[in-house]
């Protein structure tokens, strides 16, 4: 959606056009659930967030402003806000504790190329999902805002107002984090030895 | 470039954030190293899965409330009083009463201290120059020949003192000179003549003499403070 026809929908919305308050809606609302689901786990959670985003931008309309940042860069900084304040009163850790520089995992096997490149099974993508899971939840947002929505560095900083050095270092240790427990899940290249018989 | 370096790299090039020379280079190296490109295509696959496994779309049960959020917070909005619809316009009515109170709380105070400035007695001497003319008291009577004003130049002191809810009463009361020295030699019990002689003000420029009991003389002249109700 263009800014120009976006800032269309929002004024006309403003003024109690609920056409356009519904495209908006609709162009927008399964980014923020997925959002909101990708960081609790919890389907009904991330329907409650969502719910919540949209109430907030009807009752509060007149707090974005263009100038700073699109319409999803607004409610997903709220939708952040709503599963932050969550997860705090689950009790869940929003940082680790360990800010050692994670061991880069050597994930070649000599011959170049990644074993994890051939993985594409559904037992695969389960268990990225298991361990993106289990990345600390500053960890999981920014990962979610890049790989998800494909986010810039840019935009990501105005969502979780962050510096941008933050979110690269919270992306490298993300993904090493990733490599280093899908490591144990690639298949090893089967290298098939041939007998050579002279006649 | 080293694989130390383009190591640290693989995740802003991966995200499309590398815009200068760098870009270039890194991927000249990963041409050529075997290692490097590993750890990339890695990186890649991994991206490449969190992006396949979305959640799926919102539940559809959520459309409905939402749109019915909308639709009542709009209905509010139009059955409220109009200066509630004013939106971010509006002032809101606290603020701005409390700004009109601190508002006429600060002229009040300006005002105060304004006056409070003015409370100083400041003697100020303007040479008047009028004709002479007679002067007539009835506190002598009727009979009393009265007296002249001297023609010589008459001096008046101003003295301004504060007035608001105070009233600095004087009297002044042309005495004949002659009078008082008969007093002096009355041999009868006059007290209180006496006493009114005795406190007159022997002013020079003047040349009167005064029936001032109870009232300071003019030379150390304070502001006689007789506060009344009003």
């Amino acid at each position: 959606m263009s800014r120009y026809i976006e800032q269309n929908l929002i004024d006309r919305s403003r003024r109690g056009d609920a056409e356009a308050f519904g495209e908006i809606y609709f162009a927008l609302k399964d980014s923020i659930y997925g959002f909101a689901y990708r960081m609790t786990n919890a389907g009904s959670i991330a329907e409650e967030i969502t719910q919540e985003v949209f109430v907030f931008f009807i009752e509060n309309a007149e707090k974005y402003d263009a100038d700073k940042g699109s319409l999803f860069s607004f409610l997903c900084a709220v939708a952040r806000n709503k599963v932050l304040n969550h997860l705090k009163k689950s009790g869940t850790k929003l940082e680790t504790n360990n800010f050692e520089e994670v061991e880069i995992v050597d994930s070649s096997n000599g011959s170049g190329r990644s074993p994890l490149k051939n993985l594409l099974d559904k037992e695969f993508s389960a268990k990225v999902e298991e361990c993106v899971f289990r990345l600390s939840p500053f960890q999981r947002e920014v990962l979610l805002l890049r790989e998800m929505e494909e986010l810039s560095y840019e935009e990501i900083s105005q969502i979780t107002s962050l510096s941008i050095g933050v979110i690269k270092s919270r992306l490298y240790r993300a993904r090493q984090t990733l490599v280093s427990e899908l490591s144990p899940y690639a298949k090893s290249e089967k290298v098939n030895i041939y007998e050579v018989h002279r006649s | 470039m080293k694989c130390i370096e383009v190591s640290k790299n693989l995740d802003i090039l991966l995200d499309g954030e590398i815009h200068d020379f760098r870009h270039k280079k890194i991927e000249s190296h990963l041409n050529i190293c075997g290692s490097c490109r590993a750890k990339f295509e890695s990186l890649q696959a991994i991206s490449n899965s969190i992006r396949q496994t979305l959640p799926g779309a919102a539940p559809s049960s959520l459309d409905e409330r939402v749109l019915k959020a909308f639709q009542d917070h709009h209905a509010k909005r139009e059955s409220a009083p109009p200066e509630e619809k004013a939106g971010w316009f509006q002032i809101p009515k606290l603020a701005f009463a409390a700004a009109f109170l601190l508002f006429a709380l600060f002229c009040g105070a300006a005002f105060e201290l304004g006056k409070l400035s003015a409370n100083n007695v400041s003697v100020s001497v303007a040479d008047i120059n009028p004709a002479p003319k007679r002067i007539e008291n009835a506190d002598f009577g009727a009979d009393h020949p009265g007296i002249n004003e001297p023609e010589q130049l008459v001096k008046t002191k101003f003295v301004k003192v504060p007035v608001i809810k105070e009233k600095i009463v004087t009297k002044i009361a042309c005495v004949d000179r002659d009078q008082i020295t008969a007093h002096k030699t009355r041999k009868d019990n006059s007290a209180q003549d006496t006493f009114a002689i005795n406190n007159s003000i022997n002013d020079k420029e003047f040349l009167t003499q005064t029936n001032l009991k109870d009232f300071q003389p003019v030379s150390e002249i304070k502001p006689i403070v007789t506060k009344q109700e009003e």
